[in-house]
């Protein structure tokens, strides 16, 4: 009888790959940035013109400075801003002699988001920093306390002084007058 | 004379004749499926600072001499200037489609706004896709609501070189004259590639 033999069948095999989730890709670009603590005058600059500082005794009178005042505009955009004055006496060039002055005193204040900085000029030198914050609007320097050394007669001619605000974005050693 | 026939007989008759089997093969088959998954790779992920692929921008100083923000423009070319290395990516999307979602969040600071002042930078960001046929941008700004943008483009992304790059551009304030606050300025802006049938 002849014999057929088969040899094993092949086994049938059958191989997949699972399918996998499907998948993104994200991404992330940061942004970063700074803005530096600072301070500006917007409107840097103003003018008090007394016309005539004597009273009918020839001396001071007060009331022609006191209360003289002028306005200023600025910024400073960190909460640790500062503002200080320095003022500088009225001041005649003039030699005034024994009976004379030529030199009228006062103090001077600057009002910035209701913080008062002031100096006065019979002291050399700023005053006292006062810390201003983050603001943005008007700087009024008004003049008080005027005064003249000895109380004398007031020499004649024209009288000079400046009234220097500093706005500056955080405290700083006030600089030294000359 | 009988037993020589006998003989010749019984050899005859031993003699077997083996009929040769016919020939059989047989066959077997073996079935192979594969697959491949949808999906996105990053080829080129830029320097990310986090997830997949992305960059980092630095603007710098954000205000103008007057401390209002400075030009749209010049803080565009800033954004620009961080360079390839940040802003373009290489990705692969084995599917016919794409799907690009883009959502920009504003540059702001802690410090607390008042009047006149701004702690917030508004800009739009455009995330351009070169894809097989031609580019495509999808765009979002930082004040649409709602945030982010999403978009299926029906194109296979481009191979080769780079295909995926960032821009950004209409940088504003709140308000036109806001002065800005002092303080470190931080945002960013997402970005997700997935794969569409």
């Amino acid at each position: 009888m002849n014999r057929i033999v088969l040899s094993g069948c092949a086994a049938l095999a059958v191989v997949t790959a699972a399918p996998a989730l499907a998948q993104s890709s994200t991404g992330t670009v940061t942004v970063d940035a700074f803005v530096a603590p600072k301070c500006l005058f917007t409107i840097p600059s103003g003018a008090i013109n007394i016309p005539e500082m004597s009273g009918a005794d020839g001396k001071l009178d007060p009331s022609t400075v006191d209360g003289q005042n002028v306005t200023l505009a600025g910024w400073c955009n960190g909460t640790a801003s500062v503002m200080y004055v320095n003022a500088t006496p009225l001041q005649n060039i003039g030699t005034p002699g024994p009976n004379y002055d030529n030199r009228v005193d006062y103090t001077a204040t600057a009002l910035a988001n209701s913080v008062s900085a002031n100096d006065t000029s019979l002291v050399p030198g700023p005053g006292s920093e006062q810390n201003v914050g983050l603001f943005l609007g008007d700087v009024q320097v008004t003049l008080s306390n005027s005064s003249s050394p000895g109380n004398k007669l007031l020499l004649s001619g024209p009288y000079n002084a400046t009234v220097t605000v500093t706005l500056a974005p955080a405290a700083t050693p006030p600089a030294v007058e000359d | 004379m009988n037993k020589i026939l006998l003989t010749a007989l019984a050899a005859a008759s031993a003699l077997a004749i083996a009929t040769p089997a016919a020939a059989q093969t047989v066959s077997g088959v073996v079935n192979v499926t594969g697959s491949v998954a949808d999906k996105c790779i990053v080829t080129d992920d830029g320097t990310p600072p986090s997830g997949d692929f992305g960059g980092s921008v630095n603007l710098g100083q954000l205000d103008d001499t007057d401390g209002t923000l400075k030009d749209s423009s010049v803080l565009a070319a800033a954004f620009s200037a961080a360079g390839a290395a940040n802003l373009t990516y290489r990705i692969v999307c084995t599917t016919p489609n794409t799907k690009l979602s883009v959502n920009a969040n504003e540059l702001t600071t802690g410090a607390t706004v008042t009047t006149g002042y701004a702690n917030t930078v508004h800009y739009n960001a455009n995330v351009q896709l070169s894809l097989v046929g031609g580019n495509q941008t999808l765009s979002n700004d930082t004040l649409l609501v709602p945030a982010g943008a999403e978009q299926t483009f029906t194109a296979r992304l481009a191979t080769g070189a780079n295909n995926v790059s960032v821009t950004a551009d209409t940088f504003r304030t709140p308000g036109a004259s806001d002065v800005m606050l002092a303080g470190t300025y931080s945002g960013n802006i997402q970005i997700s590639i997935a794969p569409a049938n």
